[in-house]
């Protein structure tokens, strides 16, 4: 049907063509609609309270917007909220998680991107195994793997210290970044690799040479994966990376979670905010090339 | 010095053996071909002498360099892809000097060969180019280019003209001819087309099942092949084939054929070149198109007209003899004037004899 109307307005005089409002196309929209609010209200309210002053807080809705809108405490929560006794805001958590972030994306993926590569041009003895061992490290719960995680961590001293939750988070996030790169590799043909071999080319020379620079969709995608994945981590934080490396989220826990007099709604919602910016800014700036890459992946794959 | 020995090589995908003893002598500057249907392992075999594919028996040199366990990167080979294998985030430029990058050739030699490399295949305006950017033909040129660069003794060629279209691959036939006469290099090429072959090659090697069927001049393959397989491979349309027997008389040898007319039994066959001395028994003919004649008395086929084929330059007639059918390639004006029955003179010089049990050329 559509085509046919795309014929038609091709070879016709250009006509503009108005939208064909059908009941299908009014539910679809409202779906649409309803399912952005349902994400978007909470966002909203939290948003809306952290601009407003206590007092209006206690006397109005949480729906109303601030009488006058200020950032007060989205300066006192990065400064001066207190996490228990500490009072020095949470822009502690903010660099702790910075500090956690950047290598660990970076190893996380170069390592995922070299172990996909390999799995998907060079089959070697075992590939399969490793590849099936792989998917199933993709699916097992993190809860299993805590207790034995912290044992092997101590032992090597790592337990408690940023390198060891760095390491946590590379080795946590290799099965799934490891796959996606896999799939990603395998729709590259096997004749490309094989032209490098015989202009003399090895194994890393091919990989930064040639693999590197085509993937910078797939390497937006796990970017984007691994920068939102870490940074909303929680768990891993909280257990792993000590108590001077403590992220954002768990700091952002502390804050709202100790109270000492009246309740900072106001703060406590300045904070989420804070945290919750970074993912956020990520996703507008990079949402386009994460649909191209997710469907680039999907299709080779 | 850039010959190629092939020993007896033999390779297994886990049961499946997709090459069979294959054994080859390649001479320097040779062009040689190897041919053959899907999946007969001529790609395999060039594979294996790229060193891209591992062997498991056998052994291949390369310029007198037993070459079987080497990299393909200390091989001394260029080879050019059926899919061209371009670098897509590099110009073409990058594309061709990426091998001489890579073992670290001095930038003024790297330059002077692509500029070498690009006048020769007129691809000078394309150099700041990205793949993405060229045509087919011009992928195939920079493809090509990337080969010549390295100034390797020995070129591999993977089906390089079969995604182009006719009219290009005509050309680039012609372009690829020019540069072996211009190279003197020793190359290989694969191709499933025999009319490539037999225009290109010096040798042809015509392979079937993972076996070499036969190696030689493209004129032998055509002329004297050595098996049904190989003679109703090469050539178009294919050589025709009728049941007959063989009768060794005293003076010659009788052959008889259905259909044949004119009082006759059987035409003499004595003056063919019999690897053996002829025995009695039921014997395949293999008759050329284009060396049958069409008579008017004398010892023939009696052949009913089936259709005319005019294509041009000549016509090709097909009959009905006694149920089997032939094809006779004619003169345009011959073909306006086959009426509706015809007399095929039998080619006693010119015929091929297989066994019919074995397939080979007796």
């Amino acid at each position: 049907m559509t085509v046919a109307v795309d014929q038609v307005a091709v070879t016709s005089a250009p006509k503009p063509r108005g939208f064909q409002i059908t009941p299908g196309r009014i539910g679809l929209y409202a779906f649409l609609i309803i399912s952005a609010l349902f994400f978007l209200i909470p966002l909203l309210i939290v948003f809306n309270t952290s601009l407003k002053p206590m007092d209006e807080i206690r006397a109005g809705d949480i729906f109303d917007l601030p009488i006058d809108p200020s950032f007060a405490a989205w300066a006192e929560a990065w400064t001066s909220a207190c996490t228990g006794r500490n009072c020095e805001g949470i822009r502690v958590g903010f660099w702790n998680s910075v500090k956690i972030l950047v290598p660990s994306v970076i190893f996380s993926i170069l390592i995922a991107a070299i172990n996909g590569y390999a799995l998907a041009q060079w089959r070697f003895k075992g590939s399969e195994l490793i590849l099936g061992a792989l998917m199933l490290g993709a699916f097992i719960p993190y809860q299993v793997i805590l207790y034995p995680m912290v044992r092997i961590l101590s032992t090597v001293g790592l337990y408690g210290s940023l390198p060891g939750i760095i390491v946590v988070h590379i080795i946590f996030g290799l099965p799934v970044l490891t796959l996606i790169f896999r799939n990603f590799y395998s729709g590259i043909p096997i004749e490309l690799i094989k032209a490098a071999r015989i202009d003399g080319a090895g194994f890393f020379r091919i990989f930064f040479s040639i693999m590197l620079p085509m993937s910078t969709n797939i390497l937006i995608v796990a970017l984007i994966l691994q920068v939102t994945g870490i940074w909303n981590d929680y768990l891993l934080g909280l257990i792993f990376a000590g108590r001077e490396n403590l992220p954002m989220t768990v700091q952002l826990n502390n804050i709202v979670g100790s109270v000492t007099g009246e309740r900072t709604f106001n703060v406590d919602m300045a904070a989420t905010m804070l945290t919750a910016l970074p993912p956020l800014i990520v996703y507008f700036l990079s949402g386009r090339y994460f649909v191209r890459g997710i469907t680039a992946g999907a299709v080779k794959g | 010095m850039s010959t190629i020995r092939i020993q007896n090589v033999n390779k297994f995908y886990g049961a499946l053996q997709v090459l069979k003893n294959v054994d080859l002598a390649i001479g320097s500057g040779e062009f040689t071909v190897l041919l053959g249907p899907s999946g007969c392992g001529k790609s395999t075999l060039l594979s294996a002498i790229a060193g891209l594919e591992e062997i498991q028996e056998g052994g291949i040199e390369l310029g007198g360099r037993d070459v079987t366990h080497v990299e393909p990167a200390k091989r001394d080979i260029a080879m050019v892809f059926q899919s061209y294998a371009l670098y897509p985030t590099m110009t073409v430029a990058g594309n061709m000097s990426f091998g001489l990058r890579v073992n670290r050739t001095p930038k003024a030699e790297i330059d002077q060969r692509v500029n070498w490399a690009a006048r020769l295949l007129q691809i000078e305006n394309l150099l700041d180019r990205k793949p993405s950017q060229l045509s087919g033909g011009q992928r195939q040129r920079v493809a090509i280019g990337r080969a010549l660069v390295r100034k390797t003794p020995v070129y591999l060629f993977d089906e390089p003209l079969s995604n182009l279209d006719a009219k290009l691959r005509t050309e680039m036939r012609v372009e690829i001819k020019r540069l072996h006469q211009t190279l003197g290099a020793t190359m290989i090429y694969v191709t499933h087309d025999q009319i490539e072959a037999m225009t290109l090659a010096t040798h042809i090697a015509l392979m079937r099942a993972g076996v070499v069927e036969q190696f030689g001049h493209p004129e032998d393959l055509y002329q004297r092949p050595a098996s049904l397989f190989v003679a109703g491979f090469i050539g178009s349309p294919s050589m025709n084939f009728l049941p007959g027997t063989l009768a060794p008389n005293g003076a010659g040898v009788g052959l008889e054929l259905p259909g044949l007319g004119g009082g006759q039994q059987a035409v003499d066959v004595g003056s063919y070149a019999f690897a053996a001395p002829a025995k009695a028994g039921e014997i395949t003919v293999g008759l050329r198109p284009e060396d049958i004649e069409l008579v008017n008395d004398g010892p023939a086929l009696e052949g009913k007209t089936l259709f005319v084929e005019p294509m041009g330059a000549d016509s090709l007639a097909w009959f009905d003899v006694a149920g089997h059918r032939v094809s006779v390639r004619l003169k345009a004006d011959d073909g306006k004037r086959v009426g509706e029955t015809a007399r095929l003179a039998v080619p006693t010089e010119k015929l091929s004899l297989f066994d019919p049990n074995t397939e080979n050329r007796v």
